[in-house]
């Protein structure tokens, strides 16, 4: 049987376009509500993420009032630090001068005495130093004593620049403790000038506590 | 109004419906990834500065913790390095010091304080006699008192008979003039512990 669409052309295109729509209005609509619910879910998301912000905002305050809280401490223990490096730039490199002194007496020959003796941190040492001399010119070795001490001096690691300002004849009064008397004894006086250094010995081995 | 094709119409409702989807995708979810990102970096600057203050705050606990033994330290500095001349307990350390080491302390003679920038000095002259062993001995125990002290100069001669004399010392004493600078770092801020630099005895 042959079947013959006598309909016009207008309504036949209607007829097949008019079928689309329904699909138009179902994509749209699971369009719309999977954009919806998109916007639910980003909704959540943004609310949990504003939690969040609140959250670390609150601990970062109530951790920063508790630091506050102690904030003293650290000002103090700040202070002390700062007065402490102070303390230390005043009392560094100071130099035992009695350790030298004492040092200087050590080497010193048996035959030489002091008058004299004097330490300066900037200036160095002088001392004024005696040994005995023989009446009898012609045996007289004194001098030597003078060059041996100059030679010790010289072997201390913190004085350096040995130099003899004046060796001469002389007499020096010798006194005795028990008859209170002063007998003069024929000598060679002599003055010695040296620099003194800082060297790890000579320095002062305490520290600021 | 102009009539449209069936398929025109078609063509017109897609674009409708899909304009609308656009809009509405453009109004309820852009704002939305736009505030989660803007959220998301304060959340990350949120947590840098939770975990500073933390940081800071562990700190702290540490300068709270070691408060007693920096108040210990500041009390030993006071005395060191006080933050007034202190003459007095000066006096007594060397008065002290002369005692125990066995010789005599015959002058003392401190000046006014001089600056030498962020502290000061207290320039003292002191003259002691005694034997040569007690006179080093005092010498070394004097870089060792609990006040900072530099010795910058020093003399030392025999004592003469009068000085002998009048101080009853052995024979064969020793007269040492002596320079020494004690120290002092004035305060800026007063919470020094209480009782900082108190003479001791």
């Amino acid at each position: 049987m042959l079947r013959i669409n006598l309909l016009p052309r207008e309504v036949l295109d209607r007829q097949r376009f008019e079928g689309w729509y329904r699909y138009v209005f179902i994509i749209s609509i699971g369009l719309v509500l999977i954009v919806l619910m998109s916007a639910a879910g980003l909704y959540v998301l943004v609310q949990q993420k504003s939690d969040e912000l609140q959250n670390a905002r609150d601990l970062a305050q109530q951790y920063a009032e508790q630091g506050k809280a102690f904030d003293v401490f650290e000002k103090k223990e700040k202070e002390f630090t700062d007065r402490q490096a102070i303390a230390q730039t005043a009392l560094s490199d100071r130099m035992n001068l009695g350790k030298i002194a004492e040092e200087v007496s050590l080497v010193l020959p048996d035959e030489v005495w002091l008058d004299s003796l004097s330490l300066d941190e900037k200036a160095g040492l002088t001392f004024g130093g005696n040994t005995p001399r023989s009446r009898n010119e012609g045996m007289n070795q004194s001098y030597k004593s003078v060059a041996k001490t100059l030679v010790r001096l010289n072997a201390l690691p913190e004085v350096t620049d040995v130099w003899l300002s004046n060796a001469q004849n002389g007499s020096w009064g010798s006194w005795d403790a028990a008859s209170n008397i002063t007998t003069p004894t024929t000598v060679v006086q002599f003055t010695t000038a040296a620099k003194i250094v800082k060297t790890p010995e000579s320095l002062s081995a305490q520290s600021v506590k | 109004m102009m009539s449209l094709s069936p398929r025109d119409r078609l063509i017109l409702t897609i674009a409708i419906a899909a304009v609308v989807v656009v809009g509405l995708a453009a109004l309820l979810i852009y704002p939305q990834f736009q505030e989660l990102g803007t959220l998301s970096a304060s959340v990350s600057d949120a947590t840098a500065q939770s975990q500073a203050a933390k940081l800071q705050l562990a700190e702290r606990q540490g300068f709270k913790d070691r408060a007693v033994e920096t108040d210990a330290k500041w009390l030993r500095l006071m005395n060191q390095v006080p933050d007034t001349p202190d003459l007095p307990s000066l006096i007594i350390e060397l008065q002290d010091l002369a005692f125990t080491e066995g010789v005599q302390l015959v002058a003392i003679t401190p000046a006014l304080p001089a600056s030498e920038g962020s502290f000061e000095s207290v320039p003292v002259s002191l003259e002691v006699i005694g034997s040569w062993g007690d006179t080093v001995d005092f010498l070394e125990a004097l870089m060792k008192t609990d006040r900072g002290l530099r010795i910058t100069k020093m003399n030392i001669g025999i004592a003469n008979d009068a000085t002998r004399i009048n101080t009853s010392l052995k024979p064969y004493s020793v007269d040492t003039a002596l320079s020494i600078k004690a120290y002092m770092i004035p305060s800026t801020t007063a919470n020094a512990p209480a009782g900082a630099a108190a003479p001791k005895n």
